[in-house]
């Protein structure tokens, strides 16, 4: 990206010699700014979509038919929907701890879109590509459990504190084994750069070098992976932390209109998040059939493959929220601490002992691929 | 092996979950668009689940066919609601075909002047149509009447201007002079 900027940079300052005094950083900072707005407006997007998908899928999974009324198939309900929070009072309850209250919803969106920034949409398509990208990702949306925990604490609700508890019980726990889970994954990508991680996985067919297809255990720790991050994204069957059987809506209780929005806006954003990341440790990211990080079709077939695989993965979690009931609090424990943890455990280290005799570029450690 | 049991259960009983909710998703809604489909008609254009239209002897409304109506009253005094109300004139002897299959003939001496059915009260037994020696009363298949006012679920079935003319018509009968009243006692006694 740096190396594009700097060609625009050089072209712009070639056809208006004006600008030549402007000192670098105001380019940047235009850069940054232009890539942060294309990015927002993809993830609103992303999320706005996802919420009328979700509501259609969920519909014709309980044999009815879901929002058809506003445009083609109800394909507009997001936008209508969104007017209408837009144009809702925006309650402060009396008793809430008012500057928290009104911080935590930014805090949780932070957190939620400052990943995306990192995500490595093709070969040469993603706003940043840090050299820690999967520790950035897994720092940044720590923050979520900080905004839930603020919103329900500040809420000065009873029902707002018993969901934020929770989540952030579920947080903290599904964090190991998804922070091992992503492990194995960056012992067999060598690399905790996400876009370094795709490259990794490149092999026959652009299909047979992906991660999971490396070693049986990666395969398992893929599964560790998804399951911890649906639990850490509140979606059921984990949603204990806005069981509406019990808690009426958990952290969001006192939410209304804009602010309310935001926290939905996090979580339908979050269904693609999961996805994308999901993708680019275990399923090749941008890599399949077609895809070639050194020309402009290469990489727009790669940005192609990897969106397809992010809407899947959206998919599989809307077709699990409506299929699977919640679990109680100590079955969601006892799931993490007694079953992914040493499940987790055992993936990394049965990973770490097939590379050590198959080598990690190893289709099931059997075929030798890769360049 | 309780642990692995356990696990094997989680798996296994999510697939099957998940299997029955795939299939769901890729079956027809079973969502009537009611406005929009025609639940009357047989076929219900537009519409693709199991669900059935109207049945072809569904009660709706009671209606009544005031021409064929002799006015015996039979259909007020068998109603447990009082929902029916038939008020009468006498005119000019005729007879009329029941609209039932059979077609029966019935002489008419009276002539309802007003008909009126309360759908607030009525409870849809049928029993009026049971009774009813012509079937002038009977079930439609219409549901929608839903009203504004209550006065406006009392279905008046003569209006006034009918009203009117059936009592003009009763009183020129009642002006006729006498003489054919023994006519008739003879034609029946010439019959005996």
């Amino acid at each position: 990206m740096k190396e594009l900027l700097d060609q625009l940079i050089a072209l712009a300052v070639e056809k208006v010699p004006l600008l030549g005094q402007a000192p670098d950083w105001v380019f940047y900072l235009l850069w940054m700014l232009v890539a942060g707005a294309a990015l927002l407006v993809y993830a609103s997007l992303i999320a706005g979509i996802t919420s009328w998908v979700e509501r259609r899928i969920a519909g014709r999974m309980q044999a009815r038919i879901g929002p058809n009324r506003v445009g083609p198939r109800g394909f507009f309900q997001w936008i209508a929907d969104g007017l209408k929070s837009l144009f809702k009072e925006d309650v402060t309850p009396a008793n809430a701890d008012k500057p928290l209250f009104r911080l935590a919803p930014y805090l949780v969106f932070t957190g939620m879109f400052g990943a995306w920034a990192v995500l490595p949409y093709s070969a040469r398509l993603y706003a940043a590509d840090l050299n820690v990208g999967i520790l950035y990702v897994m720092a940044i949306t720590s923050l979520v459990v900080i905004g839930i925990l603020m919103g329900g604490w500040a809420s000065g609700n009873k029902w707002g504190l018993f969901g934020a508890l929770r989540s952030s019980a579920q947080i903290v726990s599904y964090e190991v084994p998804a922070g091992l889970a992503i492990a194995t994954a960056v012992a067999l990508s060598g690399s905790l750069s996400l876009q370094e991680m795709v490259r990794a996985q490149a092999g026959p067919l652009g299909i047979l070098g992906w991660n999971i297809f490396k070693s049986p255990f990666a395969l398992v720790a893929f599964f560790v992976y998804f399951i911890a991050a649906v639990a850490e994204g509140n979606r059921t069957p984990f949603d204990l932390p806005e069981a509406e059987s019990e808690l009426v809506a958990g952290y969001n209780t006192e939410y209304s209109g804009m602010r309310f929005v935001f926290f939905f806006f996090a979580e339908w954003a979050n269904l693609f998040l999961i996805g994308a990341v999901s993708t680019t440790l275990f399923l090749g990211g941008w890599q399949g059939p077609l895809a070639n990080p050194d020309t402009w079709w290469g990489v727009m077939i790669g940005a192609g493959w990897f969106f397809l695989k992010a809407c899947f993965f959206v998919f599989v979690l809307i077709w699990i929220r409506w299929t699977l009931p919640r679990l109680r609090v100590d079955q969601l424990m006892a799931m993490c601490w007694k079953y992914l943890v040493p499940i987790a455990f055992v993936c990394l280290i049965g990973t770490m002992l097939w590379m050590s005799v198959f080598g990690d570029r190893a289709f099931f450690g059997l075929v030798a691929v890769g360049p | 092996m309780n642990y692995f049991r356990n696990i094997w259960e989680a798996i296994s009983s999510i697939a099957q979950g998940m299997a029955v909710t795939l299939r769901q998703f890729f079956t027809k809604p079973e969502t009537v668009q009611y406005p929009e489909v025609d639940v009357l008609n047989p076929r219900m254009p537009g519409y693709s689940g199991h669900l059935k239209p109207v049945s072809e002897r569904f009660r709706g409304f009671l209606t009544v066919d005031t021409t064929v109506c002799i006015s015996c009253n039979q259909c007020a005094h068998v109603c447990p609601v009082d929902c029916i109300l038939v008020e009468s004139e006498k005119g000019p002897k005729t007879t009329v075909n029941s609209l039932r299959p059979d077609g029966k003939e019935s002489p008419k001496t009276r002539y309802p002047v007003q008909f009126d059915i309360h759908l607030g009260r009525c409870m849809y037994c049928g029993l009026c149509t049971e009774v009813c020696p012509t079937g002038c009363i009977h079930f439609t298949r219409e549901f929608r009447g839903a009203a504004g006012e209550y006065h406006k679920l009392i279905h008046h079935f003569i209006s006034p201007e009918e009203a009117e003319r059936v009592r003009k018509l009763a009183a020129e009968e009642a002006a006729k002079p006498k003489p054919e009243k023994p006519v008739a006692t003879k034609v029946e006694a010439e019959k005996e």
